[in-house]
């Protein structure tokens, strides 16, 4: 569903659903003399004040004399379809595109006549539909012909079906929706965990939302992602039941979910909620001064296992903790000013196993930013404790504190950014512990005086120096220094990229492991309707400066796709090589994989919706290792039938 | 009869000095540690004593015993923490007025164990992967797609300590698809994405598993995977680019009525253009057009934008179905 920031005529939107502000049932004319204006504009479709019970009403006006592109202005919901129409005789027609969202609707003309005077006319039309739903239905099977004996990883039979489901359902101010993905494995050898042989929920989300006047109430239920504040939940991405709830300036939300990631249900749908195991937070924010000025709260509690699907941590056991933070937003000037301000308290114990209790921290962190024109700015200086940790953010960097910096100005020709910052470490000055302050520099800059030829520099120096180095203690001390350039070539389907980067690490300590690295890379792509050809050259030499040794990669990857005979065939490629050398010869190897599929799509009329193919696809591996006079090579050669349905309504 | 007992002497003296030197043991692990983190101290002894005290001086003005008493006839064995507030080499030293049991003779031992303790930080460490978590556009570490869709990217978050050179490789049902070699300084956590070209690999249908295998720091680390599932379902995405062509990036333009122009495709029926005050907002103007430029007109112009202000647009294509077939990426324009 499209919504737009209407002009200064008429605004509103769409994602709150606030009921439209109808400009006016009655028509408004402006009667101009030698043409009937309102009398002689019909809305023919769906009609003024018509319920129309389709997403996409088609809409159809007939207007008193010939209209075109040129002499007319047509919105509907503030988007220009002026060139969207397709004109007749006796006036115009518009097949919406995307569904319209259910509620009332606006649509706005304006005709411009020949003796110079203009007619505006609103008209206005609401759609219902009760209930809409997609289902994509597909399935695979795929039989060994033949392949190497030691090629254990490829089963013979190979079956795989899933069913895709979008679901709305509209009840007076209820919205329901369902969106799933149900799929069923199947293979002559054992699924690798987390799949399972059989049938599985492998995701869903079930939403409700009730909307009236200035009150909104949301509740989802399944595979959610949480977003917070940068020192509280920020990306939190699990399986749980969320709600939020929104009256004129006040917002509320809370979410309960499983501090594992999960994939499919075969350890339960994912809110059965083991209080040791769960994640839950409530916020609540008010806007104030025309929503330039916001107020948030957020507390967050629960516990979690450091490693779930898709996650390795380091740390192992069980974690816990809370976390209450609070938010300021500020905008003034229209943008040219955005402050924000957050503080943060957590009490985090990180393992619940061993003798040590929970630790209490603090972070906090001040912004500032903007931009006016084609200027623009942000400052931040950010403070996180030495022991403010919080559940669900793991990624959060603890014991640091320092700001940065940023500048930008893009311009026609030239563009270019700014960064500056400092950070140290050991916030508390624990004598016992050197501090180490990280102070980093960076510029990139592009060149856009042909569109068809972008280019661009960048450069970055890191400092990374100690200091309060306890006695007995070494100094610590690495400069890096990372170069970046890149070009770009697009002429109608072809795009020609070439990157370059190089980085230098001198580590000033003792140990003096000086390391470098330099990429290359080239990729000529071309993009066509019926062929896609993306290879990509890219060679890359990484040298330990201590022992001089280099370490040579060169990559060559291919992807390729097209289709002949209107789309009755296709044939698609991905393959790679991997050549790998160190310069004191301990290591040479060269890897080769392919993967290559032909199939004929049955287009006739008798394959109906169930769009059948069959087609043969081959994979191809070889390693080998020069140093070890290991060459190993396997290939297989399977059948493949596929099908896929789609239903909707 | 004198040699005789001068070779019974001598081994007397042998079992002796065997007992002495096996009598005392002290182990400390690990023999390298960081400042404040904790050192375990096991002091045994063997064979059996009689009731004793071990004395254990950790060689930073500090010093403990352990009390054998009660443990006759048994081995005197104790687990002991330590931490060291200072970086140094330290020597923890046993020593005992024990005396062995049955025979009353004195253990007059002393052991010893090293322990270097230094001053890294998480900043100063050698390069360690402390956290790895992989995911897709919807931040989770599974996703379905369509076949042929373009663009599937996985993306890899990182928390490490210490600074290096990270390398390694993105990886697709064990085959490799790219290479990873990158600088890390310490600081915030970073984020590694797949790359663009090759973008992971859509046209097999079913099952894929992804992984960011990390070869350098070597660690022992059971490297995560994300899955992706491929549908029968031909995408309606094209891989033809679509590219905005006039007015050029970034833009000065006057503040009248302008034409926006874009390269075509031929799947294309329609096409949306969307004009945006800042990313991710609300667009504060739109157009449906059957044609491959919008000019924007007067009204809106003066309706929806301002002078002075900075702005960024792009179009998306449709089929005849009103399936997105195809986007652009945003260009800037300041209208002056």
């Amino acid at each position: 569903m499209l919504r737009i920031r209407l002009g200064r005529r008429v605004r509103f939107d769409w994602r709150r659903s606030i009921p439209i502000i109808v400009i006016s049932a009655a028509i408004a004319v402006f009667a101009i003399p030698g043409w009937a204006g309102a009398e002689a504009i019909t809305f023919v479709s769906p009609g003024e004040g018509v319920e129309a019970t389709t997403s996409k009403p088609p809409i159809v006006c007939e207007v008193g004399i010939p209209v075109s592109q040129q002499n007319m202005l047509a919105q509907l919901d503030g988007i220009d379809i002026t060139g969207a129409l397709d004109f007749t005789p006796t006036g115009f027609e518009f097949k919406p595109v995307q569904p319209l969202m259910n509620g009332p609707h606006q649509l706005y003309l304006v005709v411009y006549c020949a003796d110079g005077s203009v007619v505006e006319q609103v008209f206005s039309f609401s759609t219902f539909t009760k209930m809409s739903s997609n289902t994509q239905v597909s399935a695979v099977y795929e039989q060994v012909l033949d392949k190497s004996d030691h090629l254990t990883q490829i089963p013979h039979r190979n079956f795989a079906a899933n069913l895709g489901n979008t679901t709305t359902f509209t009840q007076g101010a209820w919205q329901m929706g369902l969106t799933t993905n149900l799929r069923w494995l199947d293979r002559s050898m054992p699924m690798y965990a987390p799949e399972k042989k059989g049938i599985d929920l492998v995701n869903y989300l079930i939403t409700a939302q009730y909307l009236k006047d200035d009150l909104s109430l949301q509740l989802n239920a399944g595979d959610l992602q949480i977003q917070e504040t940068q020192n509280t939940v920020m990306g939190l991405a699990r399986r749980g039941v969320q709600t939020n709830f929104n009256y004129k300036k006040l917002s509320l939300s809370g979410f309960v979910v499983n501090s594992e990631q999960m994939f499919g249900i075969d350890d339960g749908t994912g809110l059965e909620f083991d209080t040791s195991d769960n994640i839950k937070g409530v916020s609540g924010g008010y806007s104030l001064l025309s929503d330039t000025l916001k107020l948030r709260a957020i507390y967050v509690t629960g516990a979690e296992e450091s490693n779930s699907f898709g996650i390795y941590d380091a740390d192992s056991g069980q974690r816990e903790g809370d976390v209450l933070g609070l938010l300021v937003q500020y905008q003034l000037l229209e943008g040219k000013l955005n402050l924000e301000a957050e503080y943060d308290w957590s009490d985090f114990d990180a393992n619940t196993d061993d003798e040590f209790s929970a630790e209490t921290g603090k972070a906090w962190t001040l912004r500032a930013s903007g931009y006016a024109g084609s200027y623009n700015y942000q400052a931040v200086y950010e403070y996180v404790g030495p022991e403010y940790e919080v559940i669900g953010n793991p990624g959060l960097q603890r014991d640091r504190e320092g700001f940065t910096v940023m500048g930008g100005v893009q311009k026609a020709m030239h563009g270019l950014n700014l960064s500056a910052s400092r950070y140290e470490d050991n916030v508390d000055e624990d004598e016992r512990l050197p501090q180490v302050v990280a102070t980093m520099v960076s510029a990139d800059y592009s060149f856009n005086r042909f569109p068809t030829l972008p280019m661009g520099l960048n450069y970055q120096k890191m400092i990374m120096d100690s200091s309060m180095i306890p006695e007995g203690g070494l100094p610590y001390r690495t400069d890096t220094d990372m170069y970046g350039a890149r070009i770009n070539y697009m002429a109608g389907p072809w795009n020609f990229g070439f990157n370059a980067n190089y980085s230098t690490q001198n580590d000033k300590t003792e140990s003096n492991y000086d390391t470098k690295n330099q990429t290359y890379s080239f990729s000529p792509t071309y993009y066509a309707e019926t062929l896609s050809l993306s290879p990509n050259l890219s060679f890359n030499r990484s040298t330990d400066e201590t022992s001089g040794i280099d370490t040579d990669t060169l990559t060559v990857t291919l992807d390729l796709r097209g289709t002949l005979y209107q789309g009755s065939v296709s044939y698609e490629f991905g393959g790679a090589f991997n050549q790998m050398k160190n310069s004191d010869d301990t290591m040479e190897m060269d890897m080769v994989n392919g993967n290559a599929r032909v199939a004929y799509h049955f287009l006739q009329e008798w394959a109906g919706f169930l769009n059948p193919s069959v087609g043969i696809r081959g994979l191809y591996n070889r390693t080998n290792d020069k140093v070890f006079d290991q060459d190993d090579d396997e290939f297989a050669l399977l059948l493949v039938l596929s099908t896929s349905m789609g239903f909707a309504f | 009869m004198k040699p005789i007992l001068s070779i019974i002497g001598f081994f007397m003296v042998l079992l002796l000095s065997a007992g002495v030197t096996s009598a005392m043991n002290v182990t400390a692990v690990p023999s390298s540690v960081l400042v404040g983190e904790n050192v375990s101290v096991n002091v045994s002894t063997s064979p059996d004593l009689a009731s004793c005290t071990i004395n254990v001086d950790f060689d930073d003005g500090t010093t403990t015993f352990v009390n054998c008493a009660g443990t006759v006839p048994y081995v005197c064995t104790n687990n002991l923490n330590h931490i060291y507030s200072t970086s140094g080499n330290y020597t923890i030293t046993a020593s005992s007025d024990c005396v062995l049991s049955p025979t009353g003779a004195p253990l007059l031992d002393v052991d010893t164990a090293s322990v270097t303790v230094t001053f890294a930080t998480p900043a100063t460490s050698e390069l360690t992967i402390t956290r790895l978590q992989l995911s897709f556009d919807n931040g989770r570490a599974e996703t379905t797609v369509n076949r042929n869709q373009p663009g599937l990217r996985a993306n890899a978050d990182l928390r490490f300590d210490g600074s290096g050179l990270l390398k390694g490789y993105w990886e697709v049902d064990g085959r490799v698809l790219s290479q990873v070699n990158q600088h890390l300084t310490y600081g915030k956590s970073i984020r590694l994405t797949s790359p663009a070209v090759p973008f992971l690999p859509t046209f097999v249908e079913g099952s894929h598993r992804v992984r960011l295998v990390i070869t350098n720091p070597v660690n022992n680390i059971s490297f995560p995977e994300a899955i992706y599932y491929v549908t029968s379902e031909e995408s309606t995405a094209g891989l033809a680019p679509l590219r905005t062509a006039e007015p050029r990036n970034h833009a000065d333009l006057a503040f009248v009525p302008q034409s926006f122009r874009w390269e075509g495709t031929t799947r294309a029926a329609m096409y949306l253009v969307e004009f945006f005050e800042r990313e991710g907002e609300v667009p504060v103007a739109a157009a449906y057009t059957k044609g491959t430029a919008y000019d924007l007109p007067e009204a809106i112009l003066t309706e929806s934008f301002d002078s002075g202000k900075a702005y960024m647009w792009w179009v998306k294509s449709y089929d005849a179905e009103g399936n997105l077939v195809g986007a652009s990426e945003l260009a800037h324009f300041i209208f002056q």
